[in-house]
């Protein structure tokens, strides 16, 4: 079968990474191209490499002579040119984010379809929340931006009409239940490889305290950008309102940030009299990370709101033999008892605390986590594993096929009077699909 | 040409739309078209009326020149050539309660299916024709659209006759709460004498048969209200109409000009009708061609008494409203060069 994946392949990032994990293994049962948005340089790719400018016309022709096409999305920018694709010749779309709000709106701005895109919210979620899209980020909340986000990912969008779905969270593909032709597949994310090369400006920052950091600390670190939804704020007041934590913990924010919100942090910490145990190491290239995380004693992978379908890098934390908090929510849930510890958003920063007391405590118990979720994503996760599942659901897609032709059917004649985005009428219709084509 | 008249369906519910839509079919024939009559059920929940909606669109009419759609959701069937002579809108998605439907999520749903589709529908039809200036108007006001008005000639060809006037008004027409016969019969408690009320047509069904009993017996007047609860023939009914005094016809915002008064009318008879009536003043011009009353019993019975007690006024009326009628110059001929154009 010949197949093309249209995936980013730019060097940073971790997603294309990922699915070259994949690539070995399914070229042994496809006929596999990847094709990417061109850019200076690209990951190394074990099959044909085809770049391609910007999603025309021609590239669609040569995508549609494929048997199937497996378009790789997630919530930036190096997915814009991808994105167009996978809306107009029906794919088999492998989702990493749960939202995909800001590819949207970069898609929209890029494109000149705000207004489109803001139509389509306002129809969706009722009056008065699509100008947020028109809002410069830079002014917006950040809270309320990734609220937003979470509220409105925007999935259905990107899956309407597809022939299937690919996703790493059982809680993901919850979502998206009922967006796609076809079925959705429930893949196991690899666990990003360690020889993605970041610009690291924090290398020698990370140098420095690793020197520094007192042999009998505990260091708690949260890997990856510095967002409001890694809920740091809630961790230093944990940390802070616990004698034992305090006196032991230093906490690391291990990624880039913005400076304000950087700033907004520290001024936090000193304000719980945790200005020496707190640090925010900026972006650092994966020598340091091995490094942090060789020394790390605690993850915490505290998101509030969940906007990616897995988490990179809790399974890049529990390769590396260390225990993580978790809330009990999102994917998160899905961890297994015994690798991760749970907190229940609600419970806030006593939750946290008590969560970091009970692995702070015990040196034996926290170590036997730490094994464990080793051992999880060592049994579980794997370039082998991803593309067996990948390979399952390239079969349940191409089974879908058919379903197109019905589906356009469908949608032309309700387009016809304008019943498409009558939800009431399009469930009717759907309901007598499934009944008279048992897609059930 | 092959033509499809597209009407909907509610079983064994067979009324004005029903004879129209079998007299056009004959009448295309007649004029040498193939016609054929295409009824789609129209179910009353809010679940059925969104599968009619479906239904409607998901239809495939081979072998057909032309559609000429009626009604909701006939005139929905896809086709490059459709042609609607709209009866009357689906007035539950458009109009306030009790004609529309309650404030309720589920009916909220199918009437904004309603209004979308009708949207799409009359802005794709070739022509679109009204029944009546009523249905135009609504159309106008709810829609937007301006709709050519063709209206419907009677169903069927009558000798119309008129007789002198005997002393009875009468009330003719299915028994139905949309056409209030129940008022005019309660209008009779205060009617001076000399005088009956003369009510002839089929009840709706055996609670509308009793309902209308009872108020005969409580009116009060059950020796002045003669009630013929069943299906009267042509023969008896242009009898009736020819010796009364005047035709009482009191529809709620009756879509076209109600084909009650035409007959009256065709029989130089006055009617009596209310001003909530609505298509009916088409024809009831107060003082000129008939009486158009507040919609309240004593208001009735003033107007009842008015034509009883100056026949020769109520008979010029009735000469009037014939000359109104012949005015409407309704043809069939002339609706079917217009919806075969």
């Amino acid at each position: 079968m010949k197949v093309a994946m249209v995936t980013p392949m730019a060097p940073e990032s971790a997603i294309a990474d990922v699915m070259m994990q994949a690539v070995p293994d399914l070229a042994t049962r496809w006929d596999l191209e990847v094709w990417c948005p061109s850019g200076p340089a690209y990951l190394p790719c074990p099959t044909v490499l085809h770049p391609f400018h910007e999603a025309s016309t021609e590239v669609l022709s040569s995508l549609a002579a494929f048997d199937l096409v497996v378009y790789v999305l997630g919530d930036s920018p190096w997915h814009t040119r991808i994105l167009p694709l996978a809306q107009r010749l029906p794919g088999l779309v492998v989702l990493h984010d749960a939202s995909l709000t800001n590819l949207f709106r970069h898609a929209a701005l890029e494109t000149h379809t705000l207004d489109e895109l803001m139509s389509h919210v306002e129809r969706v979620t009722g009056e008065g929340r699509a100008h947020i899209l028109s809002t410069s980020l830079v002014s917006v909340d950040p809270d309320e931006w990734m609220q937003f986000c979470a509220e409105v990912p925007l999935t259905e969008l990107a899956l309407e009409g597809s022939l299937g779905a690919v996703v790493h969270s059982a809680w993901h593909a919850r979502s998206i239940d009922g967006l796609t032709l076809g079925h959705v597949t429930v893949a196991p994310l690899p666990v990003p490889s360690t020889r993605l090369s970041l610009d690291s400006d924090g290398d020698l920052v990370t140098a420095r305290l690793i020197s520094e950091l007192p042999d009998d600390a505990v260091l708690v670190v949260t890997v990856g950008s510095v967002n409001h939804n890694r809920r740091i704020d809630l961790l230093l007041e944990a940390i802070a309102g616990d004698e034992v934590l305090s006196r032991r913990i230093h906490l690391w924010a291990v990624g880039p940030s913005a400076a304000k919100a950087a700033s907004a942090l520290v001024d936090l910490a000193g304000a719980f009299g945790l200005t020496d145990r707190f640090a925010i190491t900026g972006r650092v290239g994966s020598p340091s990370l091995q490094a942090i995380l060789a020394r790390a004693d605690i993850a915490a992978a505290l998101r509030d709101p969940v906007l990616e379908g897995q988490s990179a890098s809790t399974l890049t934390q529990l390769a590396a033999g260390i225990p993580v908090v978790v809330y009990n929510h999102a994917h998160y849930a899905e961890l297994p008892d015994d690798v991760a510890v749970k907190v229940a958003p609600a419970d806030g920063a006593a939750g946290i605390g008590a969560a970091l007391r009970l692995l702070t405590d015990d040196d034996e118990g926290r170590a036997r986590r730490g094994q464990r979720g080793r051992e999880y994503v060592a049994t579980s996760r794997s370039g082998a594993a991803y593309a067996a599942a990948l390979l399952e659901a390239g079969e349940h897609a191409t089974a879908t096929t058919p379903l197109l032709h019905l589906s356009a059917d469908l949608g032309a004649r309700l387009r016809r009077l304008g019943l498409h985005q009558e939800t009431a009428v399009v469930n009717v219709v759907t309901d007598l699909a499934f009944d008279l084509f048992d897609l059930a | 040409m092959k033509l499809l008249v597209a009407n909907n369906a509610a079983p064994f519910v067979r009324g004005g739309a029903e004879l129209l839509a079998d007299r056009l079919v004959l009448e295309l024939r007649r004029a040498g078209h193939e016609a054929e009559v295409m009824r789609l059920p129209l179910g009353n929940t809010p679940e059925q009326i969104l599968e009619s909606i479906v239904a409607a669109s998901l239809m495939d009419v081979v072998n057909v020149d032309r559609v000429i759609g009626l009604k909701f959701p006939a005139y929905l069937i896809p086709h490059p050539d459709v042609v609607i002579w709209l009866v009357h809108q689906f007035r539950q998605a458009y109009d306030p309660p009790p004609v529309g439907w309650p404030q309720d999520p589920s009916f909220d749903r199918a009437a904004s299916a309603v209004r979308v589709a009708d949207r799409h529908a009359f802005a794709s039809t070739n022509r679109l024709y009204a029944i009546s200036p009523m249905v135009a108007d609504r159309l106008q006001r709810s829609n937007g659209l301006t709709a050519a008005v063709l209206m419907t000639p009677p169903h069927s060809d009558q000798e119309y006759r008129t007789r002198t006037a005997e002393d009875f008004i009468v009330a003719l027409g299915r028994i139905s709460d949309g056409k209030r016969q129940r008022l005019a019969i309660q209008a009779m408690r205060y009617a001076r004498p000399g005088y009956r009320l003369v009510v002839a047509g089929p009840p709706d069904n055996p609670a509308m048969l009793d309902q209308v009993r009872r108020e005969i017996d409580e009116s009060g007047a059950g020796d002045r209200v003669e009630f013929i609860p069943r299906f009267i023939t042509e023969d008896e009914k242009l009898d009736l109409i020819s010796r009364c005094i005047g035709s009482v016809y009191l529809p709620v915002d009756e879509d076209s000009y109600g084909y009650v008064c035409y007959e009256a009318a065709m029989s130089s008879k006055p009617s009596v009708t209310a001003t909530d009536s609505g298509g009916t003043l088409t024809l009831v011009d107060h003082g000129r061609t008939g009486l158009v009353s507040e919609p309240e019993p004593r208001a009735l019975a003033a107007a009842f008494d008015e034509l009883s007690r100056n026949r020769d006024r109520a008979r010029q009326m009735g000469e009037n409203a014939r000359a109104a009628a012949l005015g409407l110059d309704l043809s069939w001929s002339r609706v079917v060069e217009e919806l075969t154009r």
